[in-house]
């Protein structure tokens, strides 16, 4: 058998290119991580060092919670302030490989001293959840000829939320906002991103597409205090509530039989404009969309579904307004409180445009 | 009326008194021109002192009412020589006072003249006080598209230890708008402006209680925390960070926000809302940001300048009466501007107190200054009273950690905003701590791979 001399190792050249090839293959693998994590960051170079989807938010808030209370508080929390008056167990529902990896980076920088935020940390761990997800930016931007215009109402409306709302109040909306609400806003939800219990998220559609009052009952009955819907329709942005308005009918008429979805279809399309059924113009969800919309053009011109808008003048009885976003984009109600004394007589209704809901304009309105 | 008799009586029996120099001025006149412009009362009171004791006078007091001086942000003197175009104003020394017997808890501060003022000569003073939350919105909740009034307390003749022989009292208004003034004859108004006076002759302490109601639209930007974290990098740069929790301190909204309302009728809708804030920056600062707990903040806009920076930058959402803003402004500066080094080998670091701010109230403001690891004998230096502390902070590469000399103030006004210094010793050798620690880090790392590449670990010789 040929048996390879190895050289004597005092030979210089062989044991240098061997010396070399070590370092040589070292640095050549260290340089592809590098490269292989630059590429990923080009979203948040582009935009900004923040977590953009909806789901990452849950990990970043799992991850800020298990750094600041520690992994036996983390095994053993039990979230009231999601799926109210549900909540719900985080400890034993959720996968936490991407908490731990980034909670342990954190505790591990932090030890020897360089601080590095849980923020900072979620987003180079994070990614690889957000990789996976469809792309509904948080922060968007379109180019103008004044030159890139940020549209930043998602963040505005969070913020306002934290700060001008006390910390117990209840924040209902459609279930995708359920995330990002709570690690940004820090208030109660009713329905998160989470979906895991249908018959809930079936009540908030129900809410979302009957009228005022029996809205206002099942929110009041959640002890909601904030209504918070996504409108696209003044700077045309095409993910708002009205175009899911569809699968709030269809899961809340899954569970509670009185919401049909044939009352809100004219033709077999949803439509918000003069041909829309009384329903959908009656709805909460539409009034909440266009309450004062025809004042910004006059017309009320909806940029998404590019129409003009069914019911233009009307006033909300159990709802008021307490924040817009500078875009439109997040609009937020409170439902008014209940009034101590109902009126004798019912006063009549007073609607610029027919809404065809005339016998129930008659009926005692104990609001007004 | 009752008031005024009694604050009387109690001046007859105190001229008796061992006040030292209660006998011995008095003010021959006296002008005082309040601006009321802003929610930063500012007050301009020339003082004409003459000396009518047989002994000299080396200071004088200024009497406060107790609610102003609980609000009094800062009491300047100066001393004015020459006449017209060739006046000279020296700064004068003043200093809260204790004075006892103090009628109805006045408050006092000391002036001291820079020469004794000698029997029946006379100086005159120009003093400015700031005071602050002074002006109390009522109505106390408006909408949105409702003004924002106020009411102003003070009195029409200045409250003094000394006689005053003659003043006169000048309150100006932002507009035009004034819903009532408390009329102490002979007071009338003109525009913007509402004199009270000529008052001849008032004893010591006489006081007049005034009440003035009007309009004021001006931004009440109020911040209720300021932390201010100053960083010394021996390395070449300040890293300056500022933790902001702002609000607005007026008239609380109530009702409906509509965005509507507020895009389409700015002029009416929210007009004692801002949106607005101007910071400004030292002159060659570089690497700014504008952010929050949630992310970045796009709306700003930084002007660089010779002399100074300017950042204008706007909240998330417009402020309105009781809502709230929390933020982070940061931003690096060379250290060649602010570092130097003291005749006796200690460093110092030359840097402006206050907030950036222009016109806000900072009701509590913390400034830490981190010192570089290593460094010794802390100390710093400052023209007005501050609370001082010591910290110890734990950064990028640190062992034994930073010294953080914090000082605390409350109730600080855009005329704090002047230089003040921090004292350390640094021994240059400690500077190559970091580097040392680094590369011994990566030939630790080196000799390890070597070793483990060399060692021949194995049990049976092959």
């Amino acid at each position: 058998m040929a048996t390879l001399e190895s050289p004597p190792p005092g030979t210089s050249s062989s044991a240098m290119r061997n010396a070399f090839g070590t370092v040589l293959s070292a640095l050549i693998l260290l340089l592809i991580g590098v490269l292989a994590f630059s590429i990923r960051l080009f979203s948040v170079i582009k935009y900004e060092s923040v977590i953009h989807e909806f789901d990452p938010y849950f990990n970043y808030r799992v991850t800020q919670f298990l750094s600041k209370n520690g992994i036996y508080e983390f095994w053993n929390w039990f979230d009231d302030r999601t799926w109210y008056p549900l909540g719900r167990v985080i400890g034993g529902t959720v996968y936490p490989g991407l908490t731990l990896t980034a909670g342990t980076i954190w505790w591990a920088l932090n030890a020897i001293n360089i601080p590095l935020s849980v923020e900072t940390v979620c987003i180079h761990c994070v990614w690889a959840a957000a990789e996976a997800y469809s792309a509904p930016s948080i922060v968007l931007t379109s180019q103008s000829r004044d030159g890139l215009h940020v549209f930043d109402d998602f963040r505005e409306s969070y913020a306002w939320l934290s700060h001008n709302t006390d910390v117990d109040d209840k924040v209902a909306s459609w279930w995708d906002y359920g995330y990002q609400t709570t690690a940004m806003a820090n208030r109660t939800v009713i329905v998160d991103n989470n979906t895991w219990n249908n018959t809930h998220i079936a009540t908030v559609g129900t809410a979302m597409s009957s009228p005022e009052k029996a809205a206002w009952e099942i929110f009041n009955s959640l002890d909601v205090k904030y209504v918070l819907v996504v409108f696209g329709g003044l700077i045309g942005y095409p993910s708002d509530d009205i175009n899911k308005f569809l699968w709030m009918v269809r899961i809340g008429g899954g569970v509670f039989p009185h919401i049909k979805e044939a009352d809100y279809l004219r033709d077999g399309n949803y439509r918000i404009d003069s041909e829309a059924t009384p329903t959908m113009l009656n709805c909460l969800m539409y009034k909440l969309s266009y309450y004062r919309f025809v004042e910004t053009d006059g017309k009320g011109y909806d940029r998404v579904r590019r129409t003009e808008i069914g019911k233009k003048n009307f006033k909300l009885t159990h709802f008021e307004e307490v924040f817009t976003s500078h875009h439109w984009m997040v609009r937020i109600y409170k439902l008014k409180p209940q009034k101590n004394r109902i009126r004798g007589r019912a006063k009549k209704l007073k609607l610029k445009t027919s809404s065809g809901l005339d016998s129930k304009a008659a009926k005692k309105n104990p609001w007004i | 009326m009752a008031a005024r008799n009694w604050i009387f009586a109690v001046a007859v029996f105190l001229s008796l008194s061992t006040f030292s120099s209660a006998q011995d001025l008095q003010i021959v006149n006296a002008e005082r021109r309040i601006d009321l412009s802003s929610h930063i009362v500012k007050a301009f009171l020339t003082l004409k002192v003459e000396n009518i004791g047989k002994d000299p006078a080396a200071d004088m007091l200024l009497a406060f009412p107790p609610t102003q001086i609980k609000n009094l942000a800062m009491v300047q003197a100066l001393a004015v020589t020459g006449k017209k175009k060739k006046k000279i104003y020296l700064p004068l020394d003043v200093k809260p006072s204790e004075q006892p017997d103090a009628p109805n808890d006045a408050g006092y501060f000391l002036v001291s003249f820079a020469t004794p003022l000698g029997p029946g000569e006379a100086v005159t003073l120009e003093v400015l006080y700031i005071l602050t939350h002074s002006l109390e919105p009522f109505p106390v909740e408006i909408t949105q598209s409702e003004s924002q009034l106020v009411y102003y307390r003070d009195s029409a003749v200045v409250l003094s230890p000394y006689r005053i022989k003659q003043q006169t009292t000048f309150f100006k208004t932002p507009s035009t708008r004034v819903e009532s003034f408390t009329s102490v004859e002979p007071a009338n108004r003109a525009g913007k402006e509402i004199k009270y006076g000529a008052y001849e002759d008032r004893a010591p302490y006489s006081y007049a209680p005034v009440i003035v109601h009007f309009e004021n639209n001006s931004p009440f930007a109020v911040v209720e925390e300021l932390v201010r974290e100053i960083e010394i990098s021996h390395w070449g740069s300040l890293q300056i960070t500022e933790n902001y929790r702002l609000t607005h301190g007026g008239a609380r909204h109530k009702g409906v926000f509509s965005r509507v309302e507020y895009q389409s009728r700015r002029s009416i809708s929210g007009s004692s809302s801002f949106n607005a804030l101007l910071a400004v920056l030292p002159p060659r600062v570089n690497s700014v940001y504008y952010r929050d707990n949630i992310g970045n903040i796009s709306t700003s806009h930084l002007r660089t300048g010779f002399k100074k920076s300017e950042l204008e930058f706007e909240p998330r959402y417009p402020l309105f009466g009781g809502w709230k803003a929390t933020f982070i402004i940061g931003y690096r500066v060379p250290l060649e501007d602010y570092l130097f080094e003291a005749p006796d080998g200690r460093r110092y670091l030359n840097f402006t107190f206050g907030c950036p701010l222009v016109e806000t109230i900072v009701n509590k403001l913390t400034l830490k200054v981190v010192l570089p690891e290593g460094s010794k004998d802390p100390s710093a230096v400052l023209p007005f009273a501050v609370n001082q502390d010591l910290q110890v902070k734990y950064s990028y590469l640190d062992i034994v950690g930073r010294t953080v000399v914090v000082l605390q103030k409350d109730n600080v006004v855009p005329t704090h905003n002047v230089p003040f210094q921090v004292y350390y010793t640094f021994k240059p050798i400690y500077m190559l701590a970091e580097p040392l620690m680094l590369v011994s880090a990566f030939f630790f790392v080196f000799v390890t791979s070597l070793a483990y590449v060399h060692i021949d670990l194995n049990i049976v010789k092959k």
